[in-house]
């Protein structure tokens, strides 16, 4: 591909996903580092253009997430935010009002892979297909971690307000 | 009680982001360019910079992070590093495309081999560009873009003074053209017909001989001003892009040449090859008034100057109107908005073959226009303008307008 043809294809997946990026980053880290984040997922995107499918938007998100990952290791003052991050930011203050913070704790209580696993579909919006693309796993082994990862949720919320627990929401 | 999903996603803590700037890619990239490579593969693992005393914090969720750091990472990095990037120029541009009108571009080339160039005449701004093979031919490849060459044959045509849009000629089937017979579509012969009608039904042998009449220096003069037979600029300066024009053995080649089958020329055949890019610039021309504002991927707009005069613009607009609302252009039609264009169904391959490359290109609204068009495909057993490539004009239009 010419390097035209190349710079046009990017500014067209930067025009159609950025917004999906960015908000993918901002889910998951401060907003000062999500916007780091997405220029490092397209400048990837710039490097292995040839790379990227049709369907681009799981390529780029699970590029944002080996990068987010790499960013919280790399570097002292990022794993700093995530630590307070990653006890402040899941439950945000708007969602307090009807229920939420027994919902944000149970969420933060998960394995960071159930976490992903719920954010995915839940945040996101992706249908199973596609996160299960985001994740490099095939549809049924993520039908199969979304089912479990719920199913921890729901009991990971049973535990922090017992009064609200309900059973059957598990299977649901 | 909620399904846990839905409740989840009640609680998005960033529901929805608005979309950021590129430049920070672009710096990047340069940036990355210009570093050696040692240095960046050292950083890009982690060798340099991995913090000592984060490493406990780090160690809990770190661990699958890497077998991923220590395997995948430096396995794709070496993979750059034999690609390795073409160094590009740096854009500080914030894009002009539009993210839906590519989207319907890409859904509508699925399958095919084509491209679509989507122009705001008024300030060169591309809105869409999207070319469905690779190497993609929105800038590079070059197709013969047949009778949608017409537009620049009548324009010289008409601004020259030598033909009105209701001049008449005779348009039979065949005419030995260069000694070679030409056939009209269908090998159906016309009587005495104005240069409108000829456009609207798309009549070969007229503008055959339009083309002979108005001669090699005058379509020479009109093309150039229409941006062919040299490289369009788009605002990066690291971009060579293809000329459009007559090329004989690879060079390009003016029609002033006698070597120029000057006839099939102005039909858009006889070695004529071009970029949908220029040919969405022909469109954008005629749609501004006759004047020619270069094409750009960012803000900047240069007007490349004048191309015909106001009147012959106007007429134009009239001309090309009839072929979408009762000549071959009709299925470029879009409920509601009045639509200039003309297709054009290149013959390719062997002769007898079958095989064209339809074209159309056009502008809309046809009577305040902010969409200049071109949309070329290639190899289509059986195509036409009409039939294949209007169609597809159509849909990114209407993704346009809305």
């Amino acid at each position: 591909m010419d390097d035209l043809d190349r710079r046009v294809r990017l500014e067209g997946l930067f025009s159609e996903h950025s917004a999906a990026v960015r908000a993918y980053a901002r889910r998951r880290v401060a907003a000062e580092a999500a916007d780091d984040v997405v220029s490092d997922v397209f400048v990837v995107a710039w490097r292995r253009l040839e790379k990227v499918p049709a369907d681009a938007l799981p390529w780029l998100l699970a590029c944002a997430q080996r990068i987010i990952a790499n960013q919280r290791r790399s570097t002292r003052r990022q794993a700093a935010l995530f630590d307070r991050l990653s006890h402040e930011r899941i439950g945000p203050p708007h969602a307090h009002a009807d229920g939420a913070p027994a919902l944000g704790e149970a969420l933060a209580a998960l394995s960071a892979g159930d976490r992903e696993v719920l954010m995915l579909v839940a945040w996101e919006g992706l249908e199973p297909a596609r996160a299960a693309a985001v994740l490099g796993c095939s549809r049924r082994a993520f039908a199969m971690r979304l089912h479990r990862a719920r199913r921890r949720l729901a009991a990971a919320m049973a535990r922090a307000d017992p009064s609200r627990s309900d059973p059957m929401e598990a299977l649901r | 009680m909620n399904d846990l999903l839905e409740r989840l996603a009640a609680v998005n803590p960033v529901p929805e982001c608005e979309k950021p700037s590129i430049e920070e890619v672009w710096r990047k990239v340069a940036e990355l360019d210009a570093r050696p490579r040692v240095a960046r593969t050292r950083r890009r693992i982690g060798l340099s910079s991995r913090p000592v005393r984060a490493l406990p914090v780090l160690a809990a969720l770190a661990i699958p992070m890497i077998v991923v750091l220590v395997v995948a990472i430096p396995l794709l990095d070496a993979r750059h590093t034999l690609i390795g990037p073409t160094a590009p120029g740096v854009s500080h541009a914030r894009t002009s495309l539009d993210a839906a009108a590519q989207r319907v571009a890409a859904q509508q080339l699925a399958g095919r081999v084509g491209a679509v160039v989507a122009i705001d005449p008024r300030t060169g701004a591309i809105k869409a560009m999207y070319a469905s093979s690779s190497p993609g031919p929105a800038t590079q490849a070059e197709y013969p873009p047949g009778a949608a060459f017409e537009i620049v044959t009548a324009a010289a045509a008409l601004d020259s003074g030598l033909y009105r849009p209701n001049t008449l000629i005779a348009g039979p089937s065949p005419l030995s053209v260069s000694g070679v017979p030409l056939q009209n579509e269908g090998n159906e012969s016309f009587g005495r017909i104005t240069l409108t009608k000829a456009l609207t039904y798309s009549v070969n042998t007229v503008f055959a001989q339009v083309g002979q009449t108005i001669g090699r220096r005058r379509m020479a003069r009109y093309m150039k001003r229409f941006g062919f037979y040299s490289a369009p600029q788009l605002g990066e300066p690291a971009s060579k892009l293809p000329a459009s024009g007559t090329r004989l053995g690879g060079k390009l080649v003016l029609p002033t040449s006698r070597l120029v089958d000057l006839g099939r020329l102005a039909i858009g055949e006889g070695e004529l090859a071009v970029t949908p890019l220029q040919m969405a610039m022909v469109a954008a021309a005629v749609a501004d008034g006759g004047k020619l504002i270069a094409p750009r991927l960012d803000s900047r707009a240069t007007n490349q100057g004048r191309v015909v005069k106001p009147a012959t613009a106007r007429e134009l607009e009239q001309m090309m109107s009839d072929v979408v609302a009762q000549g071959t252009g009709t299925p470029a039609g879009v409920a509601g908005v009045r639509i200039a264009g003309k297709t054009g169904t290149a013959p390719v391959g062997a002769p007898g073959s079958g095989q064209t490359d339809p074209w159309f290109i056009g502008f809309a609204p046809a009577s305040h226009p902010t969409i200049a068009i071109a949309v070329a495909l290639q190899g289509v057993h059986g195509g036409f303008g009409g039939t294949d490539a209007a169609p597809i004009a159509a849909k990114v239009i209407e993704a346009l307008l809305r």
